[in-house]
């Protein structure tokens, strides 16, 4: 064999193992989670939630809300965080620097004191300025915490000192939380027999165009914009296929940052949320599952499938492209600050198949995607390429990918079927044909410019900008 | 490479033979057409169920939401005298009846109206219940170990469907451990089943979820009030312990504290921690001294709870601890322990004295006396 062939035979080797593992990878992720979705609905279906959401014995919450900017919508979203359903909860909302009017509209609106609050640093964070309580007793659950800009991540850590539950949520301030969502959040952690949970991630859905009132979502519709439209299958496939397996074999390293819930202790004992990162909330989680590991506790971090938090989703390619990007930077960082773990037996599934799968599929993916592409180009310049067999391989991939994403359609239909309107099947089913080839291009650009930003040490978060449920545009 | 060669695809002669032989000379180009069939029939497949599921989810929702509203219509049409008993039963018995409507949506409407009556209303509802086909298809139900049943357990249970006890307590058996919770909440809902004594027999180890749930049901029936809880609190079954902890400090227990002292030196942390809870919550001042001396073993959360135990039990032979703990500046510590001594020592209490000519104590003490933050 010549040293060409010897290097022709190696790559391609090395790209169908890529390609067979990460097909197989995908697919025992959707039996996984298909039989993890039908078991979670068949033990919830009867449940009244309704009936304990008063019960004293049910522990208690501390919702942390971190707000940089948000004027224009804090009152009204600070006032459907507070009448959920729950008996046993506070909401802290931290004014994390902000240039606006953030804090004023909060102290008016809600008839907030300064406190002598003796401000106790159980993990890192910029000085604070003020703890605020309400004088008025309908507000007796709400916290207001003004500090020094930090980002989100130092704003969730003066949360974290300031709470008092045994469990923190941590939230973004402008998501649309279900009214019952901190009792289904809190179940997995009561009902743990053997091993402490020590977070609780939930589902995440778009809710662009969906009909909001009140700060509660009354109506869902899938978004208009054609980017958002790609995004809700993309969730959908995240959340209902990817994480709903992942909880499953208890190897989740993944909560989202818009909404979950935490074992106060073991993130205190953590050390809090990283100001290094910009993917705190992934870093977070592994941080705990790594020290719960390293201290030999039996532990777990489960997964709940309902539909709990609404969040927006960009409509416009710059900010998507920014997301995309610092969530590439997240992980990178995240993967390199426990890179101990890698392929390590010590940490049992965490380091042999999570950190694994997500060094090679999430953060190497989009990189050997970008060469295999080159080295197509290459071997068709060279005429190593038969064109009837690429353009086989290339439609067996497209509508592997293509059957992926429809699993998840149908899975959700099955399930929770919220989406409800006439054509919205249909939409659905196009948005997943026409993805692979206008909105996974978009994404692995970014992913790429992600790994360049986190070369060049970039740690910026990035202008993150909203439109807002129906109201005007905020920033 | 000539161009015809880019586009050459060796394909099987239609026959057997033809390819057997193909796939010994092209296997890479059989696998990857067979899986892209195999890919393409899924895509296919899949795109006509999503379309179809949704039209037969709309007929099901139609159907479910008219048989519930014909369930609601004869409800009320019965217990407004409109109809009678028999003529009641007899419609009920065609809807149960009818294929195309959902019976779990006639189930729900019953539960909700048996949730939401009282008194003679209910009675008749009960024996609607009873004498139509409905008593029986929810024994049904139960019978089949393998179906999900818990909506006819609730259904059988607030329907004080009699005959149905011998079916929950076969239940108790499930290997499904959902439906069996399920069952003994029904259990005592419906026949006041001794749940603390089952509990015991089979060694039970409530969740704390389940604890939740049954602690609500328990504390409506007084006479679980009298149940010898030394026999849990002696059991090798540390959730049954901590669940026996927490209905003695419910139903008020406070002759338990000698049974409690011992539970202080128990292996089991979060044991350990209900009692002190307990020991607050139900002023069983003779375990001050104990849990005083346990505190320097005790990992935090642990403290936190203790100290909040001697700020609840309010004795002032705790102020010397707790004044040495406070000025010790312990993150965590301190400022909890500064407040047991001003809700003990109330007005008259000194610890602005104590705090003195320290910055850091003071602002403790600051935030101790903020009445917003109390």
């Amino acid at each position: 064999m010549s040293t060409s062939e010897l290097f022709f035979f190696i790559v391609n080797t090395a790209i169908l193992v890529f390609a067979v593992v990460i097909s197989i990878s995908y697919l025992w992720l959707a039996l996984m989670s298909s039989s993890a979705l039908k078991k979670y609905i068949r033990n919830t279906r009867y449940v009244h939630f309704d009936s304990y959401v008063a019960s004293p014995l049910a522990p208690k919450v501390s919702m942390i809300a971190p707000a940089y900017n948000e004027g224009l919508t804090v009152v009204e979203n600070v006032k459907s965080l507070l009448a959920l359903r729950y008996v046993n909860y506070e909401v802290i909302v931290i004014n994390d620097g902000s240039k606006d009017d953030t804090i004023d509209k909060l102290i008016a609106s809600f008839d907030m004191v300064r406190t002598h609050f003796y401000f106790e640093e159980k993990v890192a964070c910029k000085p604070v300025r003020g703890v605020y309580r309400s004088k008025n007793p309908a507000y007796s659950n709400l916290w207001v915490v003004d500090k020094e800009n930090g980002g989100k991540a130092d704003a969730l850590n003066a949360g974290i000192n300031v709470a008092n539950g045994e469990f923190v949520a941590c939230i973004d301030v402008d998501c649309i939380i279900e009214p019952d969502a901190m009792l289904r959040m809190v179940k997995p952690m009561m009902e743990a027999r053997k091993k402490r949970v020590i977070a609780s991630g939930g589902v995440v859905r778009i809710a662009n165009n969906c009909h909001i009132e009140d700060g509660r979502l009354k109506h869902v519709n899938l978004p208009e914009n054609q980017l958002a439209m790609f995004q809700v299958v993309e969730y959908l496939r995240a959340f209902i296929l990817g994480r709903m397996a992942w909880a499953k074999i208890d190897g989740l390293l993944l909560i989202s940052g818009a909404f979950g819930l935490f074992d106060r202790e073991v993130v205190i004992q953590a050390g809090g949320y990283d100001h290094k990162t910009v993917g705190e909330d992934m870093e977070l989680v592994v941080r705990m599952r790594r020290m719960m590991h390293e201290r030999k506790e039996p532990y777990s971090v489960t997964f709940i499938p309902d539909p709990l938090c609404w969040t927006e989703a960009p409509e416009s390619k710059q900010i998507l492209g920014r997301q995309r990007n610092r969530w590439t930077r997240g992980t990178i960082e995240t993967l390199k600050f426990h890179k101990v773990m890698f392929f390590n037996p010590k940490f049992g599934l965490l380091g042999t198949l999570s950190y694994p799968y997500w060094f090679f599929f999430e953060w190497m993916a989009p990189l050997l995607e970008v060469t295999g592409l080159i080295y197509t180009i290459y071997l068709f310049a060279v005429g190593h390429i038969n064109l009837a067999f690429f353009l086989l391989l290339l439609a067996m991939v497209y509508l592997f990918a293509l059957n992926i994403s429809l699993f998840a359609i149908y899975s959700d239909l099955k399930t929770y079927d919220l989406y409800k309107n006439k054509r919205d099947q249909w939409r659905m089913i196009k948005s997943a044909l026409i993805e692979p080839f206008l909105f996974h291009p978009f994404v692995v650009f970014h992913a790429i410019l992600g790994n360049r930003d986190f070369l060049t040490g970039k740690k910026a978060w990035g202008q993150m900008t909203r439109t807002g449920f129906g109201g005007p545009a905020k920033k | 490479m000539a161009w015809r060669d880019w586009f050459y695809l060796p394909l099987p002669e239609p026959s057997l033979e033809g390819l057997i032989s193909y796939i010994e000379t092209h296997p890479v180009y059989f696998g990857v057409i067979t899986f892209l069939l195999i890919c393409l029939f899924l895509t296919l497949n899949l795109s006509y169920r999503i379309m179809v599921a949704r039209i037969r989810k709309r007929n099901h929702e139609a159907n479910a939401k008219q048989a519930a509203l014909d369930t609601e219509d004869l409800l009320t049409e019965y217990l407004g005298g409109a109809l009678n008993k028999e003529e009641a039963s007899n419609a009920l018995n065609r809807l149960l009846t009818n294929r195309s409507k959902p019976l779990e949506s006639i189930a729900l409407v019953f539960r909700s109206y048996f949730q939401m009556l009282s008194g003679e209303s209910k009675e008749e509802l009960k024996r609607l219940f009873l004498e139509s086909r409905f008593a029986a298809i929810t024994q049904k139900r139960l019978a089949k170990p393998d179906e999900h049943v818990i909506l006819y357990i609730e259904l059988a249970a607030l329907a004080q469907f009699n005959s149905v006890k011998q079916e929950l307590k076969k239940l108790l058996r499930n290997d499904h451990l959902d439906v069996r919770f399920q069952a003994l909440c029904a259990l005592v809902d419906l026949f006041k089943f001794n749940a603390l004594k089952y509990m015991l027999e089979v060694k039970y180890k409530p969740s704390e979820w389940e604890e939740m749930i049954l602690m609500q049901k328990l504390l409506r029936d007084k006479s679980n009030a009298n149940f010898d809880f030394n026999l849990f609190l002696n059991s090798n079954n540390d959730q049954l312990v901590r669940f026996a902890v927490r209905a003695a400090q419910l139903f008020n227990r406070f002759e338990l504290g000698e049974s409690f002292r011992e539970l202080l030196h128990h292996p089991s942390e979060s044991i350990r921690r209900r009692v002190y809870e307990a020991a607050g919550v139900l002023l069983m001042n003779e375990l001050q001294s104990d849990i005083i001396q346990a505190f320097p073993q005790e990992n935090l959360v642990t403290k936190r709870t203790i100290l909040k135990t001697l700020q609840n039990l309010g004795d002032d032979d705790a102020l010397p601890f707790l004044t040495e703990l406070f000025l010790a500046k312990e993150p965590e510590l301190s400022l909890k322990a500064g407040k047991a001594i001003y809700f003990i020592s109330g007005k008259n209490s000194r610890i602005d004295e104590i705090a003195l000519a320290d910055e850091q104590l003071m602002r403790m003490v600051e935030h101790i006396k903020d009445p917003l933050i109390a």
